[in-house]
């Protein structure tokens, strides 16, 4: 037993020598290849880009302000005269919205619906261009835009547009 | 004769006498026969005039009288209405004047009525009037607004003392349109006027009216005695009904003639029509004063005009004014003569009391009332050159007849606070112009130098201002909406904005594109063209942002080529430029004649983000009754993308802060804008066109007949553009949002290119996403072999 060991561990030593250098060699030859390599140019590096996107820095809630107030004020008087089906006076009040504050987006896609609700469809596409540049940042505003722009192209018979979210 | 005389000599004095009877008897007869048959004659004649009289006062009745509207009512044009609420400067809007302009008194400490205003040191009172808005009817109510010094901090309703987020002032009326007769009536029936005031005229005017039948003879006989008496006329012996037929059918001068018809067309009238009927008439029909031009006629405007009520809120006392008016209206005009209105007010006061139509309590409360009027104002047409405007885009469907007799209501979007403000600018402006610049200004020109401002809303094309030119009674041309112009460099940002879209030009440009801005030559038209620039020198390198705030000719020639000129046409025709314009390379340069109103217009699309607005004067034409005949509607539309229209903007914004336009903060405006100087070849036009996110305002100066002014944009126009912005758009805080597609990126400005240690000077420049440079700026390749083809 002890023979062998002795044989068996002699052999086996050179064995395990023998492989320990296969192996150092292997790494070393790998971790030698890992290092970097000095390369010929070719191109440039792209230079870095320093880049900002203001849309994004643009917060996504309004301020609330007393003018913003005040419109909001119209808005809920116009929704009450679109509930009573007053298209004309909703109207009045949305427009009245947009003068008191010209970047309520809201007022132009109410004005958009009012005018939709009297066939008005032009001018309510373009209120609802005017309300989608003020609402950019807000996802359910875009959707209700894009619903009733798809709306109007179907009332006007433009039904390969009209392609409601 | 011969017998006679024979018979003289023949008969001795009896048989003379007999003789004489005999003849006297024969000759008599004769006499009468006669007399009778002119007296036939003349009754058969007057029979038959009379006859042809009455028919033909019939006829008059029936045509002017009879039919239910007796009146011609002018059309009255009102500017937009007035929303106040917190944060409200009412100083800059210039509210108590505007009070004061729309016939509110101030009564100094309680408002008790419509058409009161008090101010306090924190505070502002007003009891707001009842107007009749399109589709809505609006019931005045007494309001508190709050006040932080000059400005708006909150606003109470004081009858449910509830706080309003804002209140709403109603419009102005700006102008109306008579008919030759010039008479302002507001009709009311016999309803809407107070029994105080009816009574007090009855009593004061014709005290029998409901006895009489047209004529009084007891009072023609009363005022005659009274006459006598006094050796004077004292009192006159017109009934109502004459006083009516005087004025409505007939003239003031005294005859014989026309009291003789006064009194047949009276009889008449009485005949056909009911005392209700009549007293209804004369209510809208009497005479009660004078303003400006136009007279004041009824009670319903004479209320309105004395008191700022409707006839139905007159007080007692005020009622017994108006009534005691009747008679002598200048003499007792209680906005000017004050205390002969009191005296004549006491009296009709006093008449009543004794006639027991009011109790001693009544009387001892009218007569302690103060009189209190509304500030005295001429009646001139205000904004004339936008009523021009407004009624030559109504003459179409209303013909001038109608306007004048209709009583249309016409409601505009002119905003009275600006035009004030702009008509300041423009005459002041042109008056500093002429003091300072006297030696460049050609002598003994036959016209003075003219200019122009046109303000509007960009976000929905409301006309907030317009002044057609320096004096409207020296000329009507209105060279804002019937001037044809070069624009000059107003034109150029069409040029970039079509450089910067990559869907419109034929090479892709940005902001930070270097072009060499060297002169160049092309051939055009069959003849050479060679631009040069404003200060004849040439700048070399520079980037597309320095030649637009610097308005460099030859690199913005030479970028319209490149880009394309069929491009940059279509870019000026779809921001809504409609004058003729070709495609050459002088277009570039505002080589091509358009309006202001035009110009304007196509510059809404840049604080619009890319959406153009039509130009919208009038909102409503509304019938007397309350039907809305007419509603104009917003008009935007998307027109170019807004990732180039925001670059352009952020271009011309640095036109105010470092280019042609710097003076502009020089002069101290410091609101968040953009804008364009505009300078004719031979320095024959100004202009300056400029915006906030919110106004934008256009102004061209120059001499109707072309001639040489040597003034440029930015000494000319730009002073007055930012004399009505700075008071304007005082507060313009809000910056012209990024779209998504835009981003900022790091490069060198000299340039164009990105930043690195060789070359470290560094801005932030826009670029649509995709357009923005990808190498550093040490691999910078100068543009000097660029060629440019045309």
């Amino acid at each position: 037993m002890r023979r062998f060991y002795s044989t068996c561990g002699s052999g086996s030593r050179i064995l395990v020598l023998v492989l320990a250098v296969i192996l150092c060699l292997v790494f070393g030859a790998c971790s030698f290849k890992k290092k970097p390599v000095k390369r010929i140019p070719t191109a440039k590096r792209p230079p870095k880009k320093d880049v900002i996107r203001p849309a994004d820095t643009q917060p996504v809630e309004r301020p609330v302000t007393p003018q913003s107030t005040a419109s909001q004020k119209l808005i809920r008087d116009g929704l009450v005269l679109l509930d009573q089906k007053n298209y004309e006076l909703a109207a009045v009040r949305f427009q009245d919205a947009i003068n008191v504050d010209s970047r309520n987006g809201e007022a132009y896609y109410y004005l958009a619906l009012a005018d939709f609700y009297l066939e008005q469809y032009d001018e309510s596409i373009g209120l609802l261009d005017k309300a989608k540049a003020l609402l950019l940042h807000d996802q359910r505003w875009l959707e209700r835009i894009e619903n009733l722009k798809a709306s109007i192209l179907v009332d006007e018979g433009d039904k390969t547009q009209a392609q409601p979210l | 004769m011969l017998r006679f005389y024979k018979g003289k000599k023949s008969y001795g004095p009896k048989k003379k006498e007999a003789a004489k009877g005999k003849w006297t008897f024969r000759r008599k007869l004769k006499l009468v026969w006669r007399l009778f048959q002119i007296f036939i004659l003349l009754a058969i004649v007057g029979a038959v005039f009379l006859y042809f009289h009455a028919k033909k006062v019939d006829h008059l009745i029936e045509v002017k009288f009879d039919r239910p509207q007796k009146w011609n009512l002018p059309s009255r044009i009102y500017a937009d209405a007035e929303y106040l609420f917190p944060g409200v400067h009412i100083g800059e809007r210039q509210i108590t004047t505007k009070l004061d302009r729309l016939g509110y008194r101030n009564v100094g400490s309680t408002i008790k009525t419509p058409g009161d205003y008090a101010r306090g040191s924190n505070y502002l009172d007003i009891y707001l009037h009842d107007f009749v808005y399109p589709y809505e009817d609006f019931k005045g109510f007494p309001v508190r607004v709050v006040l932080s010094g000059d400005r708006v901090q909150d606003i109470k309703n004081l009858t449910t003392d509830s706080l309003m987020e804002l209140v709403k002032l109603e419009p102005e009326e700006i102008a109306s349109i008579h008919d030759v007769k010039m008479e302002s009536r507001t009709f009311v029936t016999i309803d809407e006027v107070p029994p105080a005031l009816v009574e007090a005229i009855i009593l004061i005017e014709d005290e029998r009216f409901f006895k009489h039948k047209g004529v009084d003879p007891t009072g023609i006989a009363r005022a005659a005695l009274a006459n006598l008496k006094s050796m004077r006329i004292v009192q006159g012996g017109s009934t109502l009904t004459q006083q009516l037929v005087k004025n409505f059918f007939l003239h003031s001068r005294k005859s014989l003639w026309r009291k003789l018809n006064e009194a047949v067309i009276a009889l008449r009238i009485e005949r056909k029509h009911t005392k209700r009927e009549i007293l209804q008439a004369y209510l809208n029909e009497i005479y009660l004063g004078q303003r400006g031009a136009s007279s004041i006629s009824g009670v319903g405007e004479a209320s309105k005009v004395y008191f700022a009520k409707e006839v139905g809120q007159l007080t007692l006392g005020e009622c017994a004014l108006l009534a005691g008016m009747i008679r002598w209206p200048g003499r007792y005009n209680p906005a000017r003569k004050p205390e002969a209105a009191k005296e004549r007010r006491d009296f009709v006061l006093a008449r009543m009391l004794g006639a027991g139509m009011i109790t001693r309590r009544q009387y001892d409360a009218a007569i302690a009332e103060k009189i209190i009027t509304p500030k005295v104002s001429m009646r001139t047409i205000r904004a004339p050159y936008f009523i021009y405007f407004v009624k030559k885009q109504l003459i179409d469907l209303y013909p001038q007849e109608v306007l004048e007799s209709e009583g249309l209501r016409i409601f505009t979007t002119l905003d009275m606070t600006y035009q004030r403000i702009a008509e300041k600018a423009v005459s002041q402006g042109l008056a500093e112009l002429e003091k300072t610049y006297a030696k460049r200004l050609p002598e003994d020109h036959a016209g003075k130098l003219q200019g122009a401002l046109i303000a509007l809303q960009p976000s929905n094309g409301y006309v907030r201002a317009l002044v057609g030119g320096r004096s409207y009674g020296d000329s009507q041309f209105n060279r804002v909406t019937q001037a044809k112009r070069q624009p000059g460099s107003t034109f150029k940002p069409f040029v970039y904005l079509t450089a910067f879209d990559p869907k419109r030009a034929e090479n892709i440009f940005t902001p930070a594109t270097i072009v060499d801005d060297v002169p160049f030559t092309v051939q055009s038209g069959g003849k050479l063209w060679t631009p040069k620039n404003y200060d004849k020198k040439s700048h070399g390198l520079v980037s597309l942002r320095k030649a637009l705030y610097n308005s460099y000719n030859i690199t913005t020639a030479k970028v319209a080529i490149l880009a394309g000129l069929k491009n940059v046409k279509k870019a000026a025709r779809d921001a809504g430029i409609t004058s003729e314009l070709m495609a050459v390379p002088s277009m570039s340069l505002g080589a091509f004649e358009v309006s202001p109103l035009e110009m304007a217009a196509a510059y809404t699309i840049f604080p619009n983000a890319g959406l153009r607005a039509v130009p919208i004067a009038v909102m409503n034409v509304v019938t007397k009754e309350g039907d809305v005949l007419e509603r104009k509607r917003v008009k935007i539309k998307r027109k170019f993308d807004p990732g180039p229209v925001y670059l352009t903007t952020s271009v011309l914004k640095d036109v105010l802060d470092k280019g042609t336009g710097r003076r502009a903060r020089a002069m101290g405006f410091k609101g968040i804008a953009g804008g364009k100087t505009g300078t004719t070849s031979n320095y024959r036009d100004a202009w300056f066109a400029g915006f906030t996110t919110n106004l934008l305002s256009v102004v061209w100066v120059g001499y109707d007949d072309n001639a040489e002014m040597k003034l440029s944009g930015s000494s000319a126009a730009l002073p007055i553009w930012t004399n009505f912005m700075k008071k304007a758009q005082a507060n313009a805080t809000q910056d012209f949002p990024s779209p998504p597609d835009v981003i900022l990126v790091k490069v060198n400005p000299p340039t164009g290119l990105l930043v690195n240690r060789s070359c470290p000077e560094f801005e932030y420049e826009p670029f649509i996403e995709g357009t923005e440079p990808n190498i550093s700026c040490e691999d910078f390749i100068p543009p000097v072999d660029q060629e440019v083809e045309f």
